[in-house]
């Protein structure tokens, strides 16, 4: 008989099937799951594309997935029956295993899929439902999938967010995240150097052309670090960036190297880790630089948004244009503008700043036009510290007002102007004069107020206020939400445990959705304009609607 | 040649969206679920095809 009968290790799958940045973000999450739980075997669930992008872990275990030859072997398949078995055998790694957790961190219809195909006792992130909604069950997680809506004022960081779904993460650079998670293999993983001279690296492609940084401004930056420094300048990217990526006329610069395309996964952490700075867009690279704790200097445009996705470490530096677009709403969004952002870089300050940065020292006077951050991390997470002024713009202020809220999770007893300090204070563990200084702030305080108050109505109502029974009744008697709304965010985590369909979902078959959930009972969020189809459908008796409106709280 | 592989991909789909209506009227099982989900992940992949 067997006194210590062995304790049976806890199987968790964590999915990421977006890109290389995403996956490096991923890793925070992975971190505080070993940390809950050193024995557990945690399965990480990648595109076999990024297969490789890893060194060895004895924290956890990468399963690649083959999503593009599953594609090419499904195409080929000659009976439905064949491509069943095609499917059971790409998944085989994991379709046969029972998880005591699956954590979806990505928003994509196949992760939700594939998270709800799996055997597990808990699940969190996007799942699939049986009338083939997405539907997402966690308040953080739901806000992320949220994200796109609010977003200009969402100032909470993806790793952040990924990581609010496992009890005791504890912020840390992402660094000592890799630190911890490879022990060692990290360094070996790199290789050794194969560019003798000092240089600083550059990164301008991306997958998204509005990512990319411009021609004009590239030169200036390989002119002034020529002149100005005694780095060599190198180039990086990937084999599409060496056909694709305009770079202009580089012969002229004797001390530029071309390494775009010729490098793989490995050869690229490798010419960062030797790197005295990378100088990238908001994209993989930035994410790999943070891995390795190499100085940073990032421009952010395109439809990432800089308090979302930027490197977690600190001092990095941000650049982000001028405008009120910035961000671009969507991925493959199509510019009307020309891409004017990349017009308005004040290259000559960017330039300047850039070599300060380089140099570690601060440009005087601080630079006039632009608006540069840069990071830092305490125990609450990635900060963003604004550089060369001491006031806040509106949204800057919401945003940080928004990540402070989410990160403290202050439901009660709070006022608008306790949130305000709560903000502001934030900042002072790094900066106190910078703290000080904030408090002199340019945001219109009534405004702000407003938007506080109905962020703390909507939280009050969600804990132990007597308001929650106004949501406690509105949840009883409803099925089905269909949120027609731009402005999502903060209703989601409120009705977390209802399917909610977005206005993207319904825009053009709201008819036979209705003929659908005939009978049933409907929310709507207030929007006149775009419910007047639905009413009509009210009056002939198909549904009952009844909406509820943020801004009293109440319902009819 | 190219022709041919699309109208593989499109019967297919075909097929996959004929299978998914017929399980949709059986009683859901944790059987008929699991086979459902595995025919509209078929699907996604058809339908999204490669990502790079």
């Amino acid at each position: 008989m067997n006194l210590h009968p062995e304790k049976k290790r806890k199987k968790i799958a964590v999915l990421q099937f977006s890109r290389l940045g995403d996956i490096l973000m991923s890793l925070p999450a992975i971190e505080a799951l070993h940390r809950a739980d050193g024995d557990a075997e945690i399965y990480f669930l990648i595109n076999a594309m990024f297969e490789g992008l890893l060194p060895e872990s004895p924290c956890f275990k990468p399963v690649p997935i083959g999503f593009n030859s599953l594609y090419e072997a499904l195409k080929q398949a000659d009976s439905l029956d064949q491509a069943m078995v095609i499917l059971d055998e790409y998944l085989s790694p994991v379709l046969d295993t029972h998880f005591d957790l699956v954590v979806n961190l990505s928003s994509q219809k196949i992760s939700a899929i594939l998270t709800s195909i799996l055997s597990a006792a808990i699940r969190r992130g996007l799942i699939y439902s049986s009338d083939e909604t997405l539907i997402n069950p966690d308040p953080h997680l739901c806000l992320f999938t949220e994200m796109k809506a609010g977003r200009r004022i969402n100032w909470l960081h993806q790793v952040d967010i990924y990581s609010s779904v496992i009890d005791g993460f504890k912020p840390r650079p992402l660094h000592e995240t890799g630190e911890y998670l490879f022990s060692g293999n990290l360094r070996g993983f790199i290789g050794e150097r194969f560019i003798e001279h000092e240089y600083v690296l550059v990164s301008p492609g991306a997958s998204i052309p509005q990512k990319e940084i411009d021609e004009r401004t590239l030169h200036a930056i390989i002119q002034a670090l020529l002149e100005h420094t005694s780095y060599d300048v190198v180039l990086c990217g990937t084999s599409d960036d060496a056909t694709n990526l305009e770079t202009g006329d580089l012969s002229d610069y004797e001390r530029v190297k071309d390494w775009t395309g010729k490098t793989d996964l490995r050869g690229l952490y490798s010419l960062i880790y030797h790197s005295e700075c990378l100088i990238s867009n908001d994209s993989g690279p930035m994410h790999a630089a943070a891995l390795l704790d190499r100085k940073n200097i990032v421009f952010s445009t395109g439809s990432a948004f800089f308090p979302e996705t930027t490197g977690y470490n600190s001092n990095i530096m941000i650049f982000i244009p001028h405008g009120p677009c910035y961000p671009c709403p969507w991925i493959g969004f199509s510019c009307a503008e020309g891409l004017v952002c990349k017009e308005t870089w004040d290259r000559n300050g960017i330039v300047r700043q850039i070599l300060h940065y380089i140099w570690g020292t601060e440009p005087d006077p601080p630079l006039p036009r632009g608006k540069i951050y840069k990071t830092a991390i305490n125990g609450k997470g990635l900060f963003f510290i604004p550089c060369g002024r001491n006031h806040l713009s509106i949204t800057e202020l919401t945003g940080l007002v928004y990540q402070s809220f989410w990160r403290e999770k202050l439901f009660v007893g709070l006022s608008a102007p306790h949130m305000i300090e709560d903000a502001v204070q934030g900042y002072c563990w790094d900066s106190p004069s910078l703290g000080r200084g904030l408090k002199r702030f340019e945001a219109d305080v009534c405004q702000l107020h407003a938007f506080l108050d109905q962020l703390i109505l909507l939280f009050q109502a969600f804990t132990k206020s007597p308001k929650r029974r106004v949501f406690d009744k509105i949840r009883e008697g409803i099925d089905i939400i269909f949120n027609l709304s731009d402005q999502e965010t903060f209703l989601a985590p409120l009705l977390q445990c209802y399917k909610v369909l977005y206005h993207s979902a319904i825009a053009d078959n709201l008819h036979d959705l209705l003929a659908e959930y005939h009978g049933r009972t409907v929310a709507l969020k207030r929007d006149l304009e775009r419910i007047g189809r639905l009413i009509s459908f009210v009056l002939s008796g198909v549904v009952s609607v009844c909406t509820c409106s943020t801004e009293s709280n109440n319902h009819s | 040649m190219e022709t041919e592989k699309k109208c593989t991909k499109t019967s297919i789909v075909n097929e996959v969206e004929r299978a998914i209506e017929a399980l949709n009227r059986q009683a859901y099982t944790k059987k008929v679920r699991k086979d459902l989900l595995k025919l509209q992940l078929i699907r996604e992949v058809l339908l999204t095809g490669t990502q790079k």
